[in-house]
């Protein structure tokens, strides 16, 4: 009691933050775990418990079950390709330079415009007809125009890869922060004992770098996993449902099918899944961390 | 202290859920299945009867109104509608209809009882009749003369739940001066449709451009000649489970398959395409034709002022079998717990008039039920009035209970099979199966 005492003015603080998130987040998160037992269609206060019918339909559902595998596939490529380029982006942002400022500002633009909006962009210069920007180009040049989002498989890939250039930036910087306060006096001794850049590199840079790796790749990882807006916006979920993620799904399938229930068992599953990755991903590199210091 | 603060903040948490609520204690609802919106219903609504808009009150007083449409657009009514009954103050809301954004908002408001008293609804109005939202205006003077066809789509139970007085009707809009370059006239029969695309597919250019989203019309096209045609009510058996999306539509992939796909007229590069790119392609000539309705004429106006483009109808495989593309338009419903039932009504009455079925149409240049009043449409939908008034005009999609699920399912699909990676064989069994599903 002493110690609630004590700790109470500090209480008082949080509890506005707390509660505000305790209404916006905890609350909707049991009311949606309490409605994925229902048949709750989003209107009607008429339902009834089900159980656990709605949990069989997401792994007996085709369309569900090939959006989990695209939003997984998805979900675990871009972290790896935008970790790759963002570490030498750093570094290269961190030499010097003379345009360094102004390349900064230049890959880190990206990241301040909506996602939704820079899916529609992407969805012109990508777009198979002939007057998407690269088909264009190729007609011009006398060559044939390409499918590009036409085709199921290029789609993801070019999907995958406007996500790896619209992030990419913004994880470079996070790097960059902490490739700054990395002691100078370590790459001196190391120059001392005859290292060169790539042994500095592996031996110094990285594993300084471990920490904000592992905060990257988690957000990385969860953003991916949870993405809508620039799939939506650049494929819409297409051709067919070749890159149709989770996000979308949920939608279609529950909300806009007045299947709140069904919706808020798919979403419930995808929390589940969200926080497991997250959770493993985390404990794994932070094991890693231990390891390299 | 670590874990006293734990068990305070728990406490707190728990403490503003119960403030907060749980979710409403669930009641047993009808297990009756979901009635055909057009035959007479022989089971039992479980909730209780919304009674009938009443006509008694002095029209005064407030009246709110979710519109489909912008104020800008709907102003001259507002204004027309102040004037015959000045005592009523509109408050006049518009929610952008993209994305859905209008649906959820509707949905938001009904689900939280907070509906206003007017406001526009899609067909099919089941799920909103069932759970007693929208009260019956099937003794409305408007509603009762419109023609069987303008009611049809909003009837639940032998009731009528919205007022439209409208539709959209569309077809095949075409490039005249392709057409003329290439000896081609409008086609009569479906036969005729091929042999155009086949003419104009030799001189390199893109027959027809359609959407990704849209391939699937060329799938509802042949449903209304070869199907709708001599069953005008066969897709709303499939709702009662008396006919199946196999029947009804296997032969129309099947067609779509052989005669479009096999060909090339609809290229794979058609299903990674947007709306925007489909009417590049029509306005510049780099395809001669592609389907849609009034509203895409201003957009093709502006891409190219000087095309010159006409339109037909959907045609069959014989000249008789002609149903063009086209529906009732969304319509205005009246909330079940309006507070306002003589003013929401009288403005539907007035809509109603011929007077404000003039304004009206100007609102939504679509085709009106009546005709009883002159007005004008865009010049290129001219041959289209005919079907208005004949009512040779359907889109299956509104007919389904279910069609939030299952046209997607139709979009996808066609794309699929433009894809080659499925078959009308296997989409059209997906696609009764998920019927089965949602009618459980």
């Amino acid at each position: 009691m002493r110690s609630i005492k004590k700790e109470f003015p500090y209480l008082l603080f949080v509890l506005p933050a707390f509660i505000l998130y305790t209404i916006v987040t905890i609350i909707p998160v049991l009311t949606t775990f309490v409605y994925s037992f229902t048949n709750f269609n989003g209107m009607s206060h008429n339902y009834n418990f089900v159980g656990l019918q709605n949990y069989i339909k997401v792994f007996t559902t085709n369309n569900v079950t090939s959006s989990f595998i695209n939003s997984i596939v998805y979900g675990f490529v871009t972290p790896i390709v935008v970790t790759v380029l963002a570490i030498p982006l750093a570094l290269l942002l961190d030499s010097k330079m003379k345009t360094r400022n102004i390349q900064r500002a230049i890959f880190f633009f990206p990241a301040v415009i909506s996602s939704l909006f820079l899916g529609y962009i992407w969805n012109f210069i990508l777009s198979p007809s002939d007057f998407g920007l690269i088909n264009s180009i190729r007609i011009s040049l006398g060559q044939g125009k390409l499918l590009l989002l036409a085709d199921p498989h290029m789609a993801m890939i070019l999907l995958i890869l406007a996500n790896v250039w619209c992030v990419t930036g913004w994880h470079a910087c996070i790097y960059l922060a902490n490739i700054q306060m990395i002691d100078k006096s370590y790459y001196e001794a190391a120059e001392i004992d005859g290292a060169g850049g790539f042994a500095k590199f592996r031996t110094i840079t990285l594993p300084f770098l471990a920490p904000a790796m592992t905060v990257s790749v988690m957000l990385l990882l969860t953003g991916s996993l949870k993405a809508f807006d620039l799939p939506f916006a650049l494929t819409n979920g297409g051709p067919g449902y070749a890159t149709t993620m989770v996000t979308q799904t949920i939608i279609t399938e529950g909300i806009n099918s007045d299947r709140v229930g069904f919706a808020s068992s798919m979403s419930f599953l995808f929390l589940l899944v969200i926080s497991f990755f997250a959770l493993f991903q985390v404990r794994i590199m932070r094991r890693r961390e231990e390891n390299l210091s | 202290m670590k874990r006293n603060i734990s068990l305070l903040l728990a406490g707190i948490l728990a403490t503003a859920i119960l403030l907060n609520g749980c979710a409403p204690t669930p009641t047993p609802t009808s297990s009756a299945p979901v009635s055909n919106p057009t035959a007479v219903s022989n089971t039992a609504v479980s909730n209780t009867a919304v009674p009938a808009v009443s006509t008694a009150t002095k029209v005064a007083g407030n009246l709110s109104f979710l519109s489909w449409y912008t104020q800008a657009m709907y102003q001259p009514v507002l204004d027309a509608f102040k004037a015959k009954y000045p005592d009523v103050v509109i408050d006049f809301q518009n929610v952008p209809t993209e994305n859905d954004q209008y649906t959820q908002k509707l949905k938001l408001l009904a689900n939280s009882g907070e509906l206003p008293d007017l406001f526009y609804v899609q067909p099919p109005v089941t799920l909103m009749a069932k759970s007693n939202y929208v009260a019956d205006l099937s003794n409305l003077d408007a509603v009762k003369a419109l023609p069987a066809g303008y009611t049809q789509s909003y009837t639940y139970a032998n009731k009528v739940y919205a007022f439209a007085p409208d539709a959209w009707i569309g077809g095949v809009f075409y490039n005249k001066t392709l057409f003329k370059d290439n000896n081609l006239s409008e086609p009569k029969t479906w036969s005729d449709f091929i042999n155009i695309c086949k003419t104009i597919k030799a001189k390199g250019i893109k027959p027809i451009s359609m959407s990704a989203n849209e391939i699937a019309d060329l799938v509802y096209w042949l449903h209304n000649t070869e199907v709708l045609s001599q069953d005008a009510g066969f897709d709303a058996k499939i709702n009662t489970g008396e006919t199946t999306f196999t029947q009804g539509y296997l032969n129309a992939f099947n067609t779509f398959k052989t005669d479009m796909v096999d060909t090339g007229y609809v290229s794979k590069d058609m299903v990674g395409m947007s709306d925007d790119q489909r009417w590049d392609e029509f306005a510049t000539g780099k395809a001669a034709m592609t389907i849609s309705g009034p509203w895409a004429i201003p957009t093709i106006k502006q891409k190219n002022p000087n095309l010159d483009f006409g339109i037909f109808p959907y045609v069959g495989s014989t000249d008789d079998k002609s149903v063009t593309v086209g529906a009732v338009n969304v319509g205005i419903s009246i909330s079940a717990n309006t507070k306002n039932e003589a003013a929401a009504e009288a403005f539907i009455n007035f809509l109603g008039s011929s007077d404000g079925l003039l304004l009206y149409q100007k609102v939504t240049g679509n085709f009106m039920a009546s005709k009883d009043i002159n007005y004008t449409v865009d010049p290129v939908m001219e041959p289209m009035k005919a079907f208005a008034q004949s009512g040779k005009f359907a889109f299956p999609p509104i007919f389904w209970t279910y069609t939030s699920t299952i046209a997607p399912m139709f979009e996808k699909g066609t794309q699929q099979i433009v894809l080659g990676t499925t078959t009308p064989e296997q989409l059209v069994k997906d696609i009764d199966a998920q019927q089965a599903t949602l009618s459980q």
